[in-house]
């Protein structure tokens, strides 16, 4: 006969084990670049996927991408109004607001700098040499934290700022 | 000219921006803001003397709460996001890999979430939280290629849940990144791989999936404690019987 407590602790071993810790995982859509492209996504939200990726061809400029769904429709929110080479990136985004950098040659150019704050993917590749977190970070002292070597720091990386929003309240640094 | 950056707290127009620089901390004190909710901002400040540290804010710069945990081998943090009373980020020696760090408003409170148990995950960072569960990724931090996966962690190191294996097994994956959760918990982020013949990223989201213990373990719990009950309730007549008889 099988002992009654023995049952209710396999009932309550399994019921712990499947409290709340298992995951379905729903692809939404793909990611896909505006011509045969690379595209770097920055933020997902239920909103859509924000990033960039150089325009329609690979040494184009970047510009800032938004997907939405349900199909990831790519729009490209690179601005207009700064000049023929401007370049952009998204790097998050609340509701049907996303916030990011530009830069063109109006500025003084473009360093995609805000996107080495929040998201890991610039941790290898050029900056191949620095440690992760200071590749998280875009200002002087953290290039020079990096084991010596000297950033060229300029004002357009100041435009790294704004990169997070909620609501009607943006902030930066 | 000093290019010192300072944190900046915008209520949707130029003039409204408060400065947060929390010059308190030192000399020579710089900040940058990168997470905000509920009333809150979070990010990093450095100064003379320390390196960079995580903070958190309520709206002023005399406001700044200094996170960084006590730890004396973690030279570098930042806090990333907030929500509820939790911030979530990242902490690091100087030249070493990211550790997922949780804090509750105080450097005391911090909670080091780096997994331990994860195979191949010897790093971490935390991007998000909704107040209760915080999402990041994990990686091998001595490895050449891109090798994040998403995580979820419910508070604790050893809570660490890997949410990689859970995408479609029809793809073949090379990594991926949860970067919000929202209050139902349920996750979004991308993962790279190929997937219905494209290759590359694509967005996902990860759900929770319903706990059986709503309906069908609560209805086998029942019927074992039905089942316990009679039994008991057969053995307790029995043992009453045999231990009070009834006395006239």
């Amino acid at each position: 006969m099988i002992n009654h407590f023995t049952v209710l602790a396999a009932i309550l071993l399994v019921a712990s084990l499947a409290r709340g810790e298992t995951y379905k995982a729903t692809i939404l859509y793909p990611l896909m670049g505006p011509g045969e492209v690379s595209i770097q996504p920055r933020q997902v939200t239920a909103d859509g996927t924000v990033g960039y990726g150089p325009f329609n061809s690979s040494s184009a400029p970047s510009h800032a991408l938004l997907w939405s769904p349900p199909d990831g429709t790519v729009m490209d929110l690179n601005p207009t109004d700064f000049g023929d080479n401007a370049s952009s990136q998204a790097n998050g985004e609340s509701g049907n607001q996303q916030v990011g950098t530009f830069g063109s040659s109006a500025t003084g150019g473009f360093q995609p700098c805000g996107a080495l704050v929040r998201h890991s993917r610039f941790r290898r590749g050029s900056q191949s040499n620095a440690t992760r977190y200071v590749r998280l970070a875009c200002t002087e002292k953290r290039w020079l934290a990096a084991g010596g070597s000297r950033h060229s720091w300029n004002a357009n990386e100041l435009d790294c700022a704004c990169r997070a929003m909620d609501g009607d309240r943006r902030i930066s640094g | 000219m000093s290019s010192i950056a300072h944190a900046v707290l915008w209520t949707g127009t130029a003039a409204s921006a408060v400065d947060l620089n929390p010059s308190q901390f030192g000399s020579n004190v710089g900040s940058v803001a990168l997470g905000l909710n509920d009333g809150q901002e979070v990010g990093d400040y450095s100064s003379q003397t320390n390196p960079f540290h995580a903070v958190l804010w309520t709206g002023t710069a005399s406001s700044a709460i200094d996170l960084h945990p006590s730890d004396p081998a973690l030279e570098f943090s930042e806090a990333t996001a907030t929500s509820g009373n939790e911030q979530v980020g990242e902490a690091s020696a100087n030249g070493g890999s990211s550790q997922a760090f949780l804090w509750f408003g105080t450097a005391a409170s911090a909670v080091n979430l780096n997994p331990t148990m994860l195979a191949g995950i010897d790093s971490s960072i935390a991007v998000a939280t909704n107040g209760l569960q915080q999402v990041g990724s994990g990686f091998d931090g001595s490895a050449t290629v891109d090798d994040d996966q998403a995580l979820i962690w419910f508070g604790t190191a050893d809570s660490v849940v890997d949410l990689q294996p859970a995408l479609p097994s029809s793809g073949a994956w090379n990594f991926s990144d949860a970067y919000s959760i929202d209050a139902a918990g349920n996750v979004f982020g991308n993962a790279n791989g190929t997937f219905g013949g494209i290759t590359g990223y694509f967005a996902v989201e990860w759900s929770p999936v319903p706990e059986p213990s709503s309906p069908l373990v609560l209805a086998l719990a029942g019927a074992i404690t039905l089942s316990l009950r009679r039994s008991r309730g057969g053995m307790s007549k029995l043992h009453a019987a045999d231990t009070f008889p009834e006395t006239t």
